[in-house]
């Protein structure tokens, strides 16, 4: 009797709750912000960025309505087993090995701008390499937990950038001036449309990543959804936020001048003139974001691993392997900064756009084609 | 269990605050710097950094036999970041930059060079702060001014930027800006920045003893004086006297300032405690124009023996001189832009720019030879004095 009660309450322990799941896909949201996606951004449209963003968060209602769609609709299967299911084998097994190499891409990309940024702003006389072997230490370590760890994670993770957001707004606030977002729309119309489908790619696909958690592993919840869009839409506002105070502070020029705005404008932060020059410790909110997204690119690349090596003994060690991997690549990859930036951002889109975008459309169109097929045979009978 | 805590000793062992650790005792706080040429254009950067051994001392009862409360380092260099760094040669420790204050050029900088090229190496040093004041020093020598000793705050460097603080709130004559502010209106679409400037008077090297600040006047004085314009990145000269309170009054950083309306018995003295100016570009039958709106809230602070303020019409007589004084100081302000300085410091282009931008783009390139000198300005004062006042007549 009380072996059963200790094993429901260890079964309910490793079970996500809604609002876990939730903040989770508000830190997945947040993570290609900062360095990528609003450099992006910021390069293309400058001081009508603000505007790019709030388009690209109306476009970013379809990734959400896929991810709700194929959540529902999974049969509390990962989204790996669903594609087997949906699509066969061969081709199932393709969009798998599609998802997991983008996945393992952003990946990369995000571990070498995290590490970048160490490097640049926190400890410029170190080796890049003990850098890279801490971060990654970390990294694998998340990795190597199961959904309900990295969630719990999420969790803390979820809280303290809520709160470093509110208090750099705080900090920052007597900085704004309204007038630097003049003018407005001289470029046409055109720039911001483009930024705001690099937004739309760039910040809304990470979400996808839950998709490898399947239902089971979920508290039931009628309200998971709705607590799912709230922080999608929660996030999503924090980032127009941000992108909209780092305008204001840092005017149309400066905004392009910067590799990373946003830690510009956190340079002005002065709270009540006593605590100033915080800047390193208020922009670990968009680390840890970064630090989460890694940590599910890895666990999503170890659970579809796991399902082609079965019971193998050495699958304690798969994120380690993947962190060597990992820095490895990005080691012999991007040997300069403004080289790799310039070259690796107008790729990053296409290959978030091929290896996840269209994998997702297509197993989003075959779980709705099912449905509907299901539907029609019901009604026959 | 074992395996985990190998681990943590084999991190701890290898990354022991890793290699980017740096001791205080090991590093040069440097509080301002100051830049000159020499006559073969190298940059001589010199650097005032403060004794800690010193100001530790003055809380623990340190003895005059620790020196100086700063020590003035320099070195000569083709460019700024090789002159500060070889001051290693002199001294024992590592400059540190993130706490510096001022940032003093000397007039050939400021006229000779691109004001953004000498400022480079400040705009991407990512350990030093972007929150230091930039000055001029009017003829006198940069090295010179952070070499002096101040009576009244500890540290030099922040007695100037006291002095700089207290000149613009009080009298609304100084800009006391920060590095990252001007970095903005340096790289803004048509508006050119201004400095402030200081001066020294007095016996300069007298004034770098610590015995200077044994009198009850001190041997030398470092002065704020009026604000260094630039055009085109290069330093052009100085704002006559009113003009430095209204461009404060304009770019809306007035505290407080004093207006004197009519002289000895007709005097009117008063004292601006709140202010707002509003500027609105408009094209007016093809025309540039620009509605300047400025709002005033005053105290009178001292009056003339045949001045009374006992009934309303002298209190609305007051106002309208005041009114009219500080509309005579703006209009010329503005004329002086236009014809004697040459300079856009008002940012009548990045008006343009920002609020009438496809109008602005089609006549950018001639904007500040041809537009810019004979834009209209309609100039509307609005000053608000207290109906009645502490005291009724003396």
């Amino acid at each position: 009797m009380i072996n059963s009660s200790n094993e429901s309450l260890e079964e309910s322990n490793q079970k996500i709750y809604g609002t876990g799941i939730a903040m989770l896909i508000a830190n997945l949201l947040f993570a290609p912000f900062f360095g990528f996606g609003t450099y992006m951004i910021y390069q293309e449209s400058a001081n009508d960025s603000y505007i790019a963003v709030i388009i690209g968060i109306i476009l970013s209602i379809l990734p959400l309505t896929m991810l709700l769609f194929i959540n529902k609709y999974s049969e509390s299967k990962s989204i790996i087993d669903l594609n087997v299911n949906l699509f066969g084998k061969i081709f199932g097994n393709v969009l798998n090995v599609v998802l997991n190499l983008t996945y393992f891409f952003c990946a990369v990309i995000v571990f070498y701008n995290i590490s970048n940024f160490f490097s640049l702003n926190y400890l410029q006389d170190t080796q890049k390499i003990y850098i890279d072997i801490l971060i990654l230490l970390a990294i694998s370590y998340g990795a190597s937990k199961n959904s309900a760890v990295i969630s719990r994670m999420s969790q803390i993770i979820f809280f303290i950038n809520i709160i470093f957001f509110f208090v750099c707004q705080i900090g920052i606030f007597k900085e704004y001036q309204i007038d630097r977002i003049y003018p407005i729309l001289q470029n046409g119309i055109n720039p911001v449309i483009k930024s705001s489908l690099k937004y739309f790619i760039c910040l809304s696909f990470p979400i996808f990543l839950v998709t490898i958690i399947p239902n089971y592993e979920i508290h039931k919840d009628s309200k998971n959804n709705l607590k799912i869009s709230i922080f999608y839409f929660l996030m999503q506002l924090c980032v127009l936020a941000i992108v909209f105070s780092t305008i204001i502070i840092m005017g149309e020029k400066t905004l392009i001048m910067f590799r990373y705005p946003e830690y510009e404008a956190l340079k002005t932060f002065s709270l009540f003139e006593i605590i100033e020059r915080i800047e390193d410790t208020l922009s670990l909110q968009f680390l840890f974001s970064m630090f989460v997204f890694m940590v599910m690119c890895l666990h999503f690349i170890i659970r579809s691993l796991k399902k082609v090596f079965k019971k193998n003994q050495s699958e304690n060690l798969f994120p380690l392997i993947l962190c060597f991997l990992i820095l490895i690549i990005s080691k012999y990859s991007f040997k300069n900064v403004t080289e790799s930036f310039d070259s690796i951002i107008p790729l990053i889109l296409r290959i978030i756009f091929i290896g996840i975008f269209i994998p997702m459309l297509i197993t989003f169109a075959g779980l709705l084609i099912k449905n509907i097929i299901k539907k029609v045979s019901i009604k026959k009978a | 269990m074992k395996n985990k805590i190998i681990f943590l000793l084999i991190v701890v062992v290898l990354f022991n605050g890793l290699n980017n650790s740096r001791e205080l005792n090991d590093i040069a706080i440097v509080s301002s710097i100051a830049i000159d040429l020499d006559e073969e254009d190298n940059y001589i950067a010199s650097a005032q950094v403060l004794n800690t051994k010193k100001t530790g001392g003055l809380s623990s009862g340190g003895s005059s036999s620790d020196g100086a409360i700063i020590n003035v380092y320099s070195n000569k260099a083709e460019s700024i970041q090789e002159a500060i760094r070889n001051m290693v040669d002199e001294s024992p420790k590592k400059l540190y930059l993130a706490h510096m204050k001022l940032l003093i050029l000397s007039e050939k900088v400021a006229k000779n060079n691109d004001i953004l090229d000498t400022l480079d190496f400040f705009i991407r040093d990512n350990e030093g702060s972007n929150k230091f004041i930039l000055a001029i020093a009017k003829d006198c020598s940069p090295k010179d001014l952070i070499s002096q000793l101040t009576p009244i705050q500890t540290m030099p460097s922040q007695n100037i930027i006291s002095s700089i603080t207290i000149t613009n709130k009080y009298e609304g004559i100084s800009s006391d800006n920060r590095f990252s502010d001007n970095l903005k209106i340096m790289l803004e679409e048509g508006i050119e920045p201004v400095f402030v400037s200081l001066s020294l008077s007095g016996d300069i090297e007298e004034g770098k003893s610590e015995d200077s600040l044994k009198q009850t006047s001190p041997a030398s004085n470092i002065k704020i004086d009026d604000l260094a314009y630039f055009k085109s990145g290069k330093m052009i000269g100085y704002l006559n006297q009113n003009d430095n309170m209204v461009y404060n009054l304009m770019e809306n950083k007035i505290n407080n300032a004093i207006i004197r309306v009519g002289q000895n018995e007709e005097r009117i003295v008063a004292e601006i405690i709140k202010s707002s100016c509003k500027m609105t570009p408009k094209l007016e039958n093809s025309k540039l124009c620009v509605d300047i709106k400025v709002d005033l809230e005053c105290n009178i602070t001292e009056i003339g023996q045949s001045k009374n303020l006992n009934n309303k019409e002298n209190i609305n007589d007051a106002n309208e001189k005041i009114k009219d004084e500080v509309k005579k100081y703006i209009s010329k302000y503005i004329y002086d832009c236009q014809h004697v300085y040459k300079s856009d410091i008002i940012g009548f282009g990045n008006l343009f720019y920002k609020h009438l931008n496809k109008e602005y783009k089609k006549i950018k390139e001639e904007f500040e030879k041809k537009y810019f000198p004979n834009i209209q300005v309609n100039i509307d004062v609005n000053s608000k004095l207290p109906d009645e006042g502490g005291i009724k007549k003396i």
